[in-house]
């Protein structure tokens, strides 16, 4: 049914012509975050990359520690410090029950780590990647200082420090016979 | 719209659902309020701060919403149906008759002289009572169709072509007041513009 009075093409132009965009004030913008944040709709994006890294980097602390201690509780090393805390079984359970909780841990972290792998945020990521690679040695060097003979700290260290500087080959035949010191 | 913006709008609104993501929602906010504001503002008749008030208010509905949403039409038009829905309640809130044609007196050519014989269309619309200016902007300015009008502001096809019927009526008398010698403003028809 045609309209009772059509529009000219003079006013359809008008009507065309007319503005469809226009920005609202600026304000208005920061208005609106602030009220889908204070509903819990939105959360800050600096505040979840760092929750995120600083998760993950507690998480592989406290799984290396629990790792130290638990390799120190089980090992019947020499070291008179070693012994002294390890001497008991209830320590010893402890140790077993402190590296299960960081093991727990660890795997929070790794999921963590795999859910900002699929968010694609490549600077979340490499934050993330880089607290937990500095946690994990500073464990490892402390682990190794109190078991410098340890072959396992020697490889972990060797590990770490290799994957630090980018290289990721087989072990060289000339740093496979190094023999590590500490202190 | 173009296929990626519309896929952008998709990613974007699955981060603001998934992670809270503010960078997300700003994508979102930047890219569609401009038109959501210029329409508002048109349909409410140029009031700024209740325009503001509006796309502030569609935007914590739609992000509240996204899950709901099923995307059959474009992000931008369900966005577009809560911004209208919102100013039809305002509107309502002021006058409970905002859309009865017969409640609704036409309104009067502004007193101008023959130095300032007309004005500009957006001004126009200003003018006119909400329920004509809000037909007159979907119609006329938006495309929509009179059964969407109808269901857009919850009345019938037929109230709708009535109301742009005086709509249109009204803004060409505003538009073009015909001035006589002493520059009093009478109503007149316009046979070249209808």
């Amino acid at each position: 049914m045609p309209e009772p009075d059509e529009l000219t093409q003079r006013e359809r132009d008008e009507m065309a012509a007319l503005p469809r965009y226009r920005e609202p004030g600026r304000l208005l913008e920061e208005r609106t975050v602030r009220e889908l944040r204070a509903r819990g709709l939105l959360r800050k994006p600096g505040v979840h990359r760092a929750w995120w890294a600083a998760a993950a980097a507690a998480a592989v602390a406290l799984f290396a520690t629990g790792f130290a201690l638990g390799q120190r509780s089980a090992s019947a090393a020499g070291v008179a410090m070693v012994t002294a805390t390890v001497e008991s079984q209830q320590a010893a359970m402890q140790a077993a029950l402190q590296v299960q909780r960081t093991g727990s841990a660890w795997i929070a972290a790794l999921t963590s780590l795999a859910s900002l792998e699929e968010s694609g945020d490549p600077d979340a990521l490499r934050q993330g990647r880089e607290a937990a690679r500095s946690a994990l040695r500073a464990a490892v060097v402390e682990y190794a200082s109190m078991a410098p003979s340890d072959a396992v700290a020697s490889q972990m260290l060797w590990l770490l420090s290799d994957t630090g500087s980018g290289g990721t080959d087989s072990l060289p035949a000339a740093r496979q016979s190094q023999a590590f010191v500490w202190f | 719209m173009a296929r990626f913006e519309v896929d952008g709008d998709r990613t974007l609104v699955q981060r603001v659902l998934d992670d809270g993501d503010e960078g997300a929602f700003r994508q979102l906010y930047r890219r569609h309020s401009p038109y959501l504001f210029q329409f508002v503002l048109r349909v409410l008749g140029g009031n700024e701060t209740d325009a503001e008030d509006v796309i502030q208010e569609t935007w914590i509905r739609a992000v509240e919403g996204f899950a709901r949403f099923r995307w059959e039409a474009e992000l931008r038009t369900w966005l577009g149906g809560i911004a209208l829905n919102l100013c039809r309640g305002m509107f309502r809130r002021r006058d409970r008759d905002w859309l009865d044609v017969a409640s609704i007196p036409e309104p009067e050519a502004p007193a101008v002289t023959a130095a300032v014989e007309s004005i500009d269309l957006e001004r126009a619309l200003a003018l006119l009572p909400a329920g004509y200016r809000a037909v007159l902007v979907l119609h006329d300015v938006e495309g929509y169709k009179h059964d969407e009008i109808a269901t857009a502001l919850g009345t019938t096809a037929g109230t709708s072509k009535s109301q742009l019927h005086r709509a249109r009526r009204a803004v060409r008398r505003l538009l073009n007041p015909v001035i006589d010698v002493d520059h009093t403003v009478v109503d007149g028809d316009h046979d070249a513009r209808t």
